[in-house]
């Protein structure tokens, strides 16, 4: 076992882990249920979360490489109270069903909009190139991210 | 893995080949998304690369074009200055997040069909650069993989960059796959020195995933240097005895095909500047 800290959500975690485990399997036994467990092969792109700024899939990344860096999951965000423009995007052009991928669609697009605030079609549909959809369909989602940066543009004006 | 006692994370070269060379049963960590499915027991060190920032950088010097074995799909998909055959082939790996920590030294040292860079790289006639405590040495990619590259490469060695010289010459690359995010059922890449009319001079041809590890066609090229773009209209006889690695998505006939079909429009790709 190795003892490893990280920060996730700004908060510090301190963990043990072996060699073979996941950031995913961390993050989820340590009360972060919105980073989901789908394929663990890296397909679907349920576990998305953010660490030092990149966008990456948390099954594919052993815990032990998080240390020292900063994870961001979703609730990072904002939340029912609060919810960030992005969130709000999802809700309004109806790109959320089941709910499964969203937490990692939103931090996909955030990340997107971090780099490119107004994002043409194509890089929106690169960006969630990773995120596979069983059942809201990936227009909606497109129009979310479109919305999203409406949204965004429009506070920053404010 | 799960016999992992240590976890360095050196910040410079030097640190990075004393740790190679020093250090128990090491495993190197580049990008780390194959890494995870390693069910190596004997591994009791991990030496993850991520901050050495040396090998991050894209640079032209010498004359050379030279990726460091840590830059990652991204960052060679969003420079325009890079040869379409490159990008197009660092675009092809998986899907967005995978592709933000995929590193070149990673897809050229795993060593498997679906790796989709080195396919292209081959082609551009790519040098590996292999680093040690002693000193550096140099070795073409098709050298690299006339064996599996963890065969290749020295236990006390390090893939510290790849580098090109005629790295502007017309070539083009394409994946065939199922899905954009599919593992390859064919990639394919095609460079030439030049296209003069209907001829073509050193033409190189490379395939990867009908193949274990990705391989040069040297009769293809051979037939293209002697009859140019004719020689398109010929390439089934070429393929009718080519042993194709077992994929279960496809048969055997198809991939023959695909290859055929994939060199066609790849010459006339690579001629017409490198998109399709």
């Amino acid at each position: 076992m190795m003892d490893i800290s990280f920060k996730v959500n700004g908060k510090e975690l301190h963990v043990s882990v072996t060699g073979n485990e996941s950031l995913l399997d961390v993050l989820r036994k340590n009360g972060f249920t919105s980073v989901k467990r789908g394929c663990s092969e890296g397909e679907c792109g349920a576990c998305g979360v953010i660490v030092d700024g990149v966008y990456l899939k948390s099954c594919l990344m052993l815990a032990v490489q998080a240390h020292g860096r900063e994870v961001m999951t979703v609730e990072a965000l904002g939340d029912v109270q609060e919810p960030h423009p992005i969130q709000v995007a999802v809700v309004e052009e109806g790109a959320v069903q089941c709910g499964f991928c969203t937490p990692s669609r939103i931090l996909a697009s955030y990340s997107l909009l971090q780099n490119s605030p107004n994002p043409s079609d194509d890089e929106v549909k690169e960006a969630l190139d990773g995120n596979l959809c069983r059942c809201t369909g990936y227009v909606k989602q497109l129009s979310a991210v479109k919305k999203a940066a409406e949204l965004i543009g429009k506070e920053g004006e404010a | 893995m799960k016999n992992v006692e240590k976890f360095i994370r050196p910040t410079n070269i030097s640190e990075l080949l004393e740790a190679r060379a020093k250090e128990e049963n090491n495993i190197l960590l580049a990008g780390g998304t194959s890494l995870i499915f390693s069910k190596d027991a004997s591994v009791r060190t991990i030496i993850d690369m991520s901050e050495v920032n040396e090998l991050k950088n894209i640079e032209f010097s010498d004359g050379k074009l030279k990726l460091g074995a840590m830059v990652t799909m991204t960052q060679l998909r969003h420079r325009s200055d890079l040869p379409v055959a490159i990008r197009n082939a660092a675009l092809s790996v998986a899907s967005t997040p995978i592709r933000n920590v995929v590193t070149v030294g990673g897809e050229v040292m795993r060593g498997v069909y679906w790796n989709d860079l080195p396919v292209a790289l081959m082609a551009l006639d790519a040098v590996a650069v292999f680093a040690s405590t002693t000193g550096e040495r140099a070795m073409p990619l098709e050298e690299v993989f006339s064996l599996h590259p963890t065969k290749t490469i020295r236990p006390d060695e390090v893939l510290t960059r790849v580098e090109l010289t005629d790295y502007m010459r017309p070539a083009a690359f394409h994946k065939f796959s199922k899905t954009a995010t599919d593992y390859a059922i064919a990639s394919i890449a095609f460079s030439a020195r030049s296209f003069e009319g209907s001829t073509v001079r050193e033409p190189k041809v490379v395939v990867g995933a009908v193949t274990p590890l990705p391989r040069r066609l040297n009769d293809v090229e051979r037939l293209l240097s002697e009859k140019g773009e004719s020689a398109l209209e010929e390439l089934e006889t070429l393929f009718s005895g080519f042993k194709t690695r077992p994929d279960f998505r496809v048969s055997a006939e198809y991939q023959r095909n695909l290859m055929i079909v994939g060199i066609r429009r790849l010459f006339r790709a690579a001629r017409d500047g490198g998109e399709e």
